[in-house]
């Protein structure tokens, strides 16, 4: 052995690796009282919101998907709740848990204290990510998995109406439910690397906590314009309406493949991008100075401004699924479907065949030209079985960005509560539902 | 015998100021050597290089005879210490700070964080969350995270600032215990007393270059005669006698005399001012002899003045502000 060789460089025993980063980073987190907090309202946000959607029945959050049902069944209580959760939950916890994980040693100034130990750059960035990542991700499935518990629990368990008209019976909504708040696991790592990136990048832990939550606003605003298959696709946050594909029929499985891969690329460039960033950060005496913290910002923020306008200038290119030729095959047979359950309800009785629907739907001009998200669509239903003699029914229907509609016919159809056979209340189907094209 | 630490031509600009110009040094085993300049000299930037948070623009650190590039962590392993104002978790208490810092460092030889708590004597408070800590608490607190790691080379950025009396001659008690089994230590300092008092040898820049380096006693070889401020009964008697001694003698603005002598000369001017009945009132050093090289190696003196007495270093004696 060389003199150069055998000169003592690292000890004997082992040198600190990722697992030691994670467990100190995860230290930090939990000691904190107001991340605490955060994970107590995880608990108490669901178990409230079943109890408030349950006292407000017959009527609810229709304007979201599942929302009309969310008083009647506790899967649709916890569906309900996974939209918000979705859009607003996941980039808040994500701004909270990863936005200030990087940014909060810049405001503690203990940047120094821990680069001056054995632990790479590339573990403790690790750590950070892995411990945000977990607390995350628990704070979501807790939410989860409360809401689904509290909502059968306060709701009951019953079939859930999924959104192609089709009653879900109890033990295959326990695992569809489960299954889309796992798979918004996906998407919530986006935005946990997207508040890593903001937190290095910035150093501001203001703009690491808002950071995702303005972001996921932004692109929410983006969904409701871009109907381009193109948007639909590179949109960080169109992963989040990935799971509705779990309640079509058939299963849109290609739709749930491609949020996944989004997901994943996103992340990989956020993450990637933040290793980069505190990699080759130099930790000079001026490098969390005010002037140079805004300085960061405005360069975020210019960044922010050009990524959205490129999103915005492609959220209209490409081929669009949103088309009248989509919508009549997904919404008369739903109609159909939801007739049969109107009817099996209404009577108790089980023979009862599905009628077949046909539909005609247009915005005004004709159907070949009529196109894209909007409330002023229309549909006419007629029964195509000779000599049924029902009346057509018309239909007002609004179609969004991301492939999903609500249609009604107000009380043309019955009314929004009416009574079994057995004088128990239910909600009349056809009054209004919700249906999904399966997008992208 | 192999330096601990050896830099070789380091360089660090930001953008058209140079921080840290060609700087060559090299401090061996079990010593301490002490870093000196005005403030801006580039003291903290080379010790940020060295730490391995900053990376240089030119030049190479070797440390154990390893070069050690930027972020090497391997290469920085028996390496610890602190720069400027120590922060910590506030949220967090004395040995759940240490506690925390320690797992990111190679399992090992290290310091138990009670021990090192009680090294630094903040053992009572080590269940108190940080967030209620003085800045010298905070300071010893430092110096703890930096023991935890049992390093062989310990580099401390201004340790005792902030720290009282008691306190401070504690923990130059532990530097000097820390050298004396073999460990080195590499300081910096504005107080000239403290490196007087605890440092083996000497390095002092000035604007980025180094400008001086070795041992403490070829410094004092070096230095200036010193100057005392004396006050007398009688003044003009005291100047008379003084030119026949051959003793350069001035008058302050403060009233005092400022005598230029080294010891045997002033003792024998004392004695025969009180043979001449001219009773010495006061006396007392003005600036010491190192104060007094610090101040010629580093530049114009007016110009840090007033930051530097309030750190310990006068920049030069209030004789030169009179008769310059």
């Amino acid at each position: 052995m060389t003199a150069v060789a055998s000169e003592r460089l690292v000890r004997d025993a082992s040198r600190p690796g990722l697992g030691a980063a994670v467990h100190v980073e995860m230290a930090k987190l939990t000691s904190q009282w107001s991340l605490r907090v955060v994970l107590l309202l995880c608990v108490a946000v669901p178990i409230a919101f079943a109890a408030f959607t349950k006292s407000q029945w017959p009527s609810g959050p229709s304007d979201v998907l599942f929302g009309r049902w969310a008083g009647a069944s506790g899967f649709a209580t916890s569906l309900t709740l996974l939209n918000s959760a979705n859009f607003y939950g996941i980039p808040l916890l994500a701004g909270l848990f990863a936005g200030d994980i990087f940014a909060g040693e810049d405001r503690h100034g203990t940047w120094k204290m821990i680069l001056a130990r054995s632990a790479s750059r590339t573990h403790i960035c690790g750590g950070k990510a892995i411990a945000a990542t977990v607390c995350v991700w628990a704070g979501f499935l807790t939410m989860g998995a409360v809401s689904l518990l509290a909502g059968v629990a306060i709701a009951g368990s019953s079939s859930l109406v999924n959104l192609s008209g089709q009653l879900v019976p109890a033990g295959t909504a326990w695992a569809l439910v489960a299954l889309a708040w796992l798979y918004s696991l996906l998407p919530a790592a986006t935005f946990i690397a997207l508040g890593l990136l903001l937190s290095i990048a910035s150093r501001s832990t203001i703009v690491g906590v808002l950071g995702p939550l303005v972001v996921a606003g932004a692109l929410q605003l983006l969904e409701v314009i871009g109907h381009g298959r193109i948007a639909r696709i590179i949109s960080p946050a169109a992963p989040f309406d990935a799971w509705h594909a779990l309640f079509t029929d058939p299963r849109h499985l290609g739709t749930l493949l491609q949020g996944a891969i989004t997901s994943i690329v996103w992340t990989a460039i956020f993450g990637g991008a933040a290793w980069y960033l505190l990699r080759s950060r130099a930790f000079g005496s001026a490098d969390t100075t005010p002037r140079l913290q805004r300085r960061a910002a405005a360069r975020i923020a210019g960044v922010a401004v050009v990524v959205v306008a490129v999103l915005a200038g492609v959220s209209g290119v490409g081929p669009t699924n949103l088309t009248a030729k989509q919508l009549q095959a997904s919404i008369a047979p739903e109609f159909g479907r939801l007739a049969v359950a109107h009817y099996r309800w209404q009577t108790g009785s089980a023979r009862v065949t599905r009628p077949p629907m046909k539909a005609t739907c247009n915005r005004g001009a004709g159907t070949e030209k009529s196109r894209g998200p909007g409330s002023d669509w229309s549909c006419t239903l007629v029964d195509t079985r000779v000599a049924d003699g029902a009346p057509p029914v018309a239909l007002d229907v609004t179609l969004k960005a991301n492939g999903c509609y609500s249609a009604g016919a107000g009380s043309e159809l019955g009314a929004l509560v009416l009574t079994d056979h057995k004088g128990k209340a239910f909600i009349n189907p056809l009054y209004e539902f919700d249906g999904c094209l399966g997008t992208p | 015998m192999r330096p601990v630490l050896e830099t070789r031509g380091l360089v660090k600009r930001y953008g058209e100021l140079t921080a840290v110009d060609g700087i060559d040094l090299s401090i061996g085993p079990g010593t301490v050597c002490g870093l000196l300049g005005r403030n801006g000299a580039g003291k903290t930037t080379l010790l940020r290089i060295i730490l391995g948070l900053l990376a240089s623009d030119a030049g190479a650190v070797r440390l154990f005879g390893h070069e050690a590039s930027p972020h090497d962590t391997v290469a920085r392993e028996r390496v610890a210490g602190f720069v400027e104002e120590l922060r910590f978790y506030p949220y967090l208490s004395a040995v759940r700070n240490l506690e925390l810092l320690s797992r990111l460092d190679s399992a090992g030889a290290s310091v138990a964080p009670g021990d090192a708590l009680e090294m630094v004597g903040l053992a009572d408070r080590a269940r108190e969350k940080v967030r209620g800590f003085s800045t010298g608490m905070k300071q010893r607190l430092g110096i703890a995270t930096a023991l935890v790691r049992a390093p062989d080379l310990l580099i401390l950025d201004e340790p005792t600032i902030g720290l009282d009396p008691t306190s401070a001659a504690s923990v130059r008690t532990l530097v000097r215990r820390m050298a004396d089994d073999g460990k080195t230590v590499f300081l910096s300092s504005h107080n000239m007393t403290e490196v007087a008092e605890i440092c083996d040898s000497v390095v002092i820049i000035d604007a980025g270059a180094l400008v001086w380096q070795g041992t403490l006693d070829r410094l004092r070889e070096q230095a200036p005669v010193a100057a005392y401020r004396l006050w007398t009964t009688d003044d003009a008697g005291a100047r008379q006698l003084g030119r026949e001694f051959d003793i350069d003698i001035d008058r302050l603005s403060s009233g005092a005399l400022l005598v230029h002598a080294d010891d045997a000369l002033r003792n024998s001017f004392v004695l025969e001012l009180a043979r001449q009945n001219i009773a010495v009132r006061q006396l007392e050093p003005d600036i010491s002899p190192l104060e007094s090289l610090f101040a010629a190696l580093t530049g114009d003196p007016a110009e840090s003045a007033g930051e530097s007495e309030s750190q310990g270093i006068p920049a030069r004696s209030e004789a030169d502000k009179v008769h310059r």
